[in-house]
């Protein structure tokens, strides 16, 4: 999980290391989960401004491949097919509890769609 | 061992490692064979530079443990405290491995903040941790020992407390630094370790980065190496002292029985986190865990592999 920057480059530094986490996460080489190194740590291991490496940040985030947890740190988001997965997982055992409490099909909808405010 | 001879000892063993890296030849020489130990390419372009680091982490460590263990062993030469057996000797060797690792520590410093000329620059993506350049065993080890030192003196103070074993006048400073120093060395260890790791890494490919953790792992080894001869010693000089102040033998006098028998559980765990740590091949872990077969990179920076 090697992240490079040149910066004789003609692409900008803050879209190099964009791209990059970008081509790690979509690889997979990125796990969901997976936490990114602080934005200051980065920009002192790349040797770039960390204005820089927060801009790279922020466009990944709002573009949903990273996500921040305030004081915790950026970490790559759960999207696209690991949220399939995740959402699959979360039924299974949600139905696995539903079938103990003997609740059948019609009232577990009704329950899902009252917790979704609807 | 007389204080003199530990000077002595400790004198030569410096000497020899820096006279092994006294010239440019002799340092790319051992350059390669930590290389080939650690399985880590090392490319003439980059063999001059990773020579110097190595070279100057080693001899800065050794300089530094050196300085650091002759001082303990003649302060503790004139202070006439020989009487405690083979202790200010251990000690003096525990303060020329904690100046080893405070050598290290200060060149990883060093590095870590030295100006670099512009130019392409690599990073990890991810964030390392204590868990990756130093095995589980010895950072377990370390902690274990603390806690078998503390619980050692423990007993010794339950068992002289309850009356069923005579054990003499049990030392109460000693006691007290058996239980609070091993825990306080692994705490400082945790510390340094998580201060280090904190520190920026400069690297313009995969490889210098490699070398950057073989350089950092090797550092922070030093350093719970510190952790656990400060957790191994303590015990071992509280149970000497004890047991130099109890007379007869065992099973006439209990307490000889009790220290003999702390005495060899210490040596057998001590003995078996050290085979434990040399199966584990804790030099080539932080490759294992860093630079694993499948991570990008990893056959760049291996030896044989593809560039």
């Amino acid at each position: 999980m090697i992240l490079a920057v040149d910066p004789a480059s003609h692409v900008p530094p803050y879209e190099q290391v964009r791209a990059q986490v970008q081509g790690l996460v979509d690889a997979g080489g990125l796990a969901p989960g997976t936490r990114l190194p602080t934005v200051r740590r980065l920009a002192d291991d790349l040797g770039l401004a960390a204005n820089t490496v927060a801009r790279a940040y922020r466009e990944l985030e709002q573009s949903g491949v990273v996500v921040t947890r305030g004081r915790h740190g950026t970490f790559v988001a759960v999207r696209g097919v690991d949220r399939e997965r995740e959402a699959a997982v979360a039924a299974q055992q949600y139905v696995r509890r539903l079938r103990e409490l003997e609740v059948d099909v019609d009232a577990a909808l009704k329950h899902v769609r009252a917790a979704f405010g609807g | 061992m007389e204080q003199p001879f530990v000077v002595a000892f400790i004198v030569l063993v410096a000497a020899g490692v820096l006279a092994r890296r006294a010239t440019p030849a002799l340092r790319r020489s051992a350059a390669h064979a930590h290389a080939r130990r650690i399985d880590l390419r090392l490319e003439p372009a980059d063999e001059d530079a990773v020579a110097t680091r190595l070279a100057r982490r080693t001899c800065a460590g050794v300089l530094a443990g050196a300085a650091l263990g002759v001082l303990t062993a003649v302060v503790l030469g004139r202070s006439g405290v020989e009487d405690f057996g083979w202790s200010p000797t251990w000690l003096s060797f525990l303060a020329f491995f904690l100046g080893t690792a405070l050598g290290s520590a200060g060149v990883a410093w060093y590095e870590s903040s030295r100006p670099l000329a512009a130019g392409p620059r690599v990073a990890r993506a991810t964030v390392p941790s204590h868990a990756d350049y130093v095995p589980r065993v010895e950072r377990w080890g370390a902690r274990a020992m603390a806690v078998l030192s503390a619980l050692v003196a423990l007993g010794l103070v339950v068992l002289d407390g309850t009356g069923l074993v005579e054990l003499g006048d049990l030392p109460g400073a000693l006691v007290a630094v058996t239980i609070v120093g091993p825990a306080l060395a692994v705490l400082a260890d945790e510390l340094a370790a998580r201060w280090l790791i904190g520190r920026r890494q400069v690297a313009a490919s995969p490889l210098a980065l490699a070398w950057d953790d073989a350089l950092r792992a090797g550092t922070l080894r030093d350093s719970v190496t510190v952790a656990i001869c400060a957790s191994a010693f303590a015990p071992f000089v509280l149970l000497g002292v004890v047991g130099d102040g109890l007379e007869g033998g065992w099973p006439a006098n209990p307490g000889v029985g009790v220290i003999t028998g702390a005495f060899l559980v210490l040596l057998l765990v001590l003995v078996g986190v050290g085979i434990a740590s040399l199966a584990v091949q804790p030099e080539k872990h932080f490759r294992r865990r860093l630079w694993s077969v499948g991570t990008p990179g990893a056959a760049e920076v291996a030896i044989g592999g593809a560039r």
